[in-house]
């Protein structure tokens, strides 16, 4: 599904990145873990076409970032970790604006808001201004927008972070009835205990490289997530 | 205090020097470059001010100075307050940093009158642009010594150092009102688009209609003298000051510097007790109940020019520091229909001259120059949608030349009737007006793409501090500055005008369509590139 082969990147003499492969398969929730500045924004950024690299190729479902990035971007969906909206437009106006831009039906559309918004509880503040919106209720609302049009992989940049309970453990639900229909998720977080209930796979990133990839078990084995990314990523005892 | 002031500093005096894209240290010459444009666009507002304070001078008739000073310095701070109320009211309560300062260990008071200091700072910088050229008509036209020279010159620092602070005064008692009055409105944005349209119909309708009506201009004259001795009499005492030479004028400008500091201190006591109450409001949102029918699909080109339209218009800021030329051009179509036979017999005007201001009037729009920097960290949205960047920098140029183009038709048609163009001028008018708003167009998007930043602090500082919309306004001005100067030289350099303005005529229409078709180009190559790398 995903496929990021000898990613890197630099920004001047630091490098950011720095000769990362990973690959993600169709129907599998992958976690991507590092510390702050680590480099996972920068790759998560990368693979959905924000960011541009300097050596590698990222393929989506056999499609090039660099050279068909439409062809990618219309089968993702990307949730960043700052939810920022047009703050002009009511909620339901930006959802028919992300709905018209990836060719969601009326019905589709009709039939994945009622499902989504009441789930997230957000249907009574669509027609509002998302100027006035909480951090969470934007939140929400990307995750919407991410999840209206179907897309075969969705990229997340901390998801969690802003979410109440209710809703990281809606997302999660809905993570794991998409990944059934074939959807993938790679998401980056600091929340370990999530990812190793979530992750059917899991990469750490330190200093732009990759340490330690493989399923939660190869990764973790007895020990808990936490134990194991301190001491990689810190090389402390614990 | 000072960490707080040098920080408001920094972010309207960074962009200057510091290349915000690349994050380095512009060059000497690039820096010497935006002083010059800075500098440029003022001598543009000061030009008008010494035509306005002129035409004044002659409408007169018999010397009234009192007169004189009162207007212009009501006209100055009017056009202060308008231009920089908004700008005010965002850097109060709207600033993306107030979360910060308000929980960290700093007085709120200081937060406050740190907030004040770009106003104060653009105030007295317009004031001294405006100011001075109505010096300049007065010593043109009087008779002074070198004393009365010397005591016309102290004057004139005491008002440009009195004005920015009452102008400041006047937009914190609307800044006031519009945050806890109005603050049930929810469209207060609308309300400040209207009053701004009315005051510069009115300002307009004056000197348009003043150039027909002399009996009008005198009983006008009159009533504002009568105002200025009565409601606004902070004005009639600045022109009591102002123009006489003797010692009883300290007394009125002690009035007017009580008046100003009295008005100050109450404002700012009163926004310092409702400080929290103003930047936590929020206005009640109209009660729309959630339905189906809500839902609606477009077409993509549709929905991208959608967004890109309501991007424009629901922004006050935007619309009025980047849209204004929308407002002239249609006011400049209704003054043409008064004052065209007027306008014709002008010695040695031509269609050069026609066509000039025209494009003087289409470089005061200039909403592709910050199209791109207003989208703010919202940018990501669009650089992960599956359209071509193309297609979304393309609906830009749309809206631009949407709001353009329209008033632009008003206008052309209004200048072909009234001023009597031929035919075959005509056309010319129209080719190079159309081609001009497309070269303004393309020209403001790739400056924004090239010089513009999306992590402002408030949308004031995407509009108003942003190089790329400065670079674009001296880039549209300057051709059209020369144009209309040197339309008024060529029946000096030749006999056969009509011959050398049809040549010229020509040459602008070939120009402005290689340019046009090199910035379409230049876009379609690196447009994409230029716009994922913000």
């Amino acid at each position: 599904m995903l496929k990021i082969n000898h990613l890197t990147k630099k920004y001047g003499n630091k490098i950011a990145v720095d000769d990362l492969t990973l690959h993600i398969n169709k129907g599998e929730i992958y976690g991507f873990i590092g510390h702050n500045g680590a480099g996972k924004s920068t790759t998560i950024k990368a693979c959905v076409g924000i960011l541009d690299f300097d050596y590698g190729e990222i393929e989506i479902n056999g499609f090039s970032i660099k050279t068909n990035p439409i062809e990618c971007k219309k089968q993702i969906a990307y949730i960043p970790d700052n939810p920022d909206v047009y703050s002009f437009m009511s909620g339901i106006d930006y959802l028919n604006f992300i709905s018209d831009v990836f060719k969601v039906s009326l019905e589709e559309r009709k039939e994945k808001i009622n499902k989504y918004a009441d789930m997230f509880e957000m249907t009574y503040a669509l027609p509002n201004n998302t100027s006035t919106y909480s951090h969470g209720m934007k939140q929400k609302l990307v995750i919407l927008s991410a999840l209206v049009h179907s897309p075969k992989l969705i990229i997340m940049d901390e998801p969690f972070v802003g979410l109440d309970p209710k809703a990281s453990f809606l997302l999660k639900k809905i993570m794991n009835e998409m990944t059934e229909n074939g959807c993938s998720f790679f998401f980056s977080t600091h929340v370990l205990e999530v990812a190793q209930k979530l992750c059917d796979r899991v990469a750490i990133i330190k200093e732009g490289k990759l340490i330690k990839s493989g399923t939660m078990q190869e990764v973790t084995g007895d020990e808990s997530l936490e134990n194991v990314f301190l001491e990689l990523s810190e090389n402390m005892q614990v | 205090m000072k960490i707080l002031i040098r920080k408001e500093l920094m972010q309207i005096l960074k962009p200057f020097f510091w290349n915000r894209k690349t994050g380095t240290k512009r060059s000497k010459i690039s820096i010497l470059g935006l002083l010059f444009l800075f500098i440029f666009i003022m001598l543009v507002v000061s030009s008008y001010f010494f035509l306005q304070a002129y035409t004044f001078f002659e409408l007169m008739g018999l010397p009234n100075y009192d007169l004189y000073f009162s207007s212009f310095s009501f006209i100055s701070t009017i056009l202060s307050v308008f231009m920089s109320n908004l700008l005010l009211y965002n850097a109060m309560y709207v600033s993306k940093d107030n979360d910060l300062l308000l929980s960290s260990p700093i007085k709120p008071f200081q937060i406050l009158i740190s907030r004040l200091f770009p106003s104060f700072l653009f105030n007295f910088i317009l004031t001294v642009f405006e100011i001075v050229p109505v010096f300049v008509v007065y010593l043109i036209k009087v008779n002074y010594d070198f004393i009365n020279l010397l005591i016309i010159l102290l004057k004139m620092t005491i008002l440009i150092m009195l004005l920015p602070i009452f102008s400041l005064s006047i937009s914190l008692i609307f800044v006031f009102i519009i945050g806890l009055i109005l603050s049930k409105v929810r469209r207060k944005n609308v309300i400040q688009i209207i009053l701004t349209v009315i005051f510069s119909v009115f300002y307009s309708a004056f000197f348009n209609i003043a150039a027909r009506n002399t009996e009008l201009v005198f009983s006008v004259m009159e009533k504002l003298e009568s105002i200025f001795n009565s409601y606004l009499f902070y004005f009639g005492l600045l022109g009591k000051f102002l123009s006489l030479n003797t010692g009883i004028s300290i007394l009125y400008i002690l009035s007017d510097i009580f008046i100003t500091v009295f008005m100050l201190v109450v404002i700012l006591y009163l926004m310092h007790k409702t400080f929290f109450k103003m930047m936590n409001f929020k206005a009640k949102e109209k009660k729309v109940k959630f339905n189906n029918n809500l839902i609606k699909v477009q077409k993509v080109k549709y929905a991208l020019f959608r967004i890109e339209n309501f991007r424009f218009i629901k922004n006050a800021i935007y619309f009025l520091n980047c849209g204004f030329g929308v407002v002239i051009m249609l006011i400049g179509a209704v003054a043409v229909c008064f004052t065209g036979g007027i306008i014709k017999n002008i010695p040695y005007i031509s269609i050069l001259t026609y066509i000039g201001v025209i494009m003087m009037l289409l470089s005061m729009t200039n909403i592709s120059s910050a199209s791109v920097s207003i989208e703010g960290n919202a940018i990501y949205i669009s650089k992960t949608l599956p359209v071509k960047i193309f297609s979304i920098l393309k609906s830009k140029i749309v809206v631009h030349l949407m709001y353009s183009l329209i008033p632009l038709t008003f206008l052309i048609i209004s200048a072909i009737v009234f001023l009597k163009i031929s035919l075959l001028d005509s056309v010319f008018l129209v080719l190079i007006s159309i081609l001009y708003t497309f070269f303004i167009a393309q020209l403001g998007l790739i400056n924004d793409l090239k010089h513009g930043f999306t992590d402002w602090i408030n949308e004031t500082v995407a509009v108003k501090q942003n190089s790329s919309v400065m670079i674009s306004i001296s880039e549209s001005l300057f051709p059209s500055i020369f144009i209309t100067a040197f339309s008024f030289i060529i029946p000096l350099l030749t006999e056969s005008v009509s011959m050398l303005l049809l040549i010229i005529c020509s040459f602008l229409v070939v120009l402005l369509v290689i340019f046009n078709l090199t910035f379409y180009f230049y876009l379609k190559k690196n447009g994409e590139k230029l716009y994922l790398d913000l």
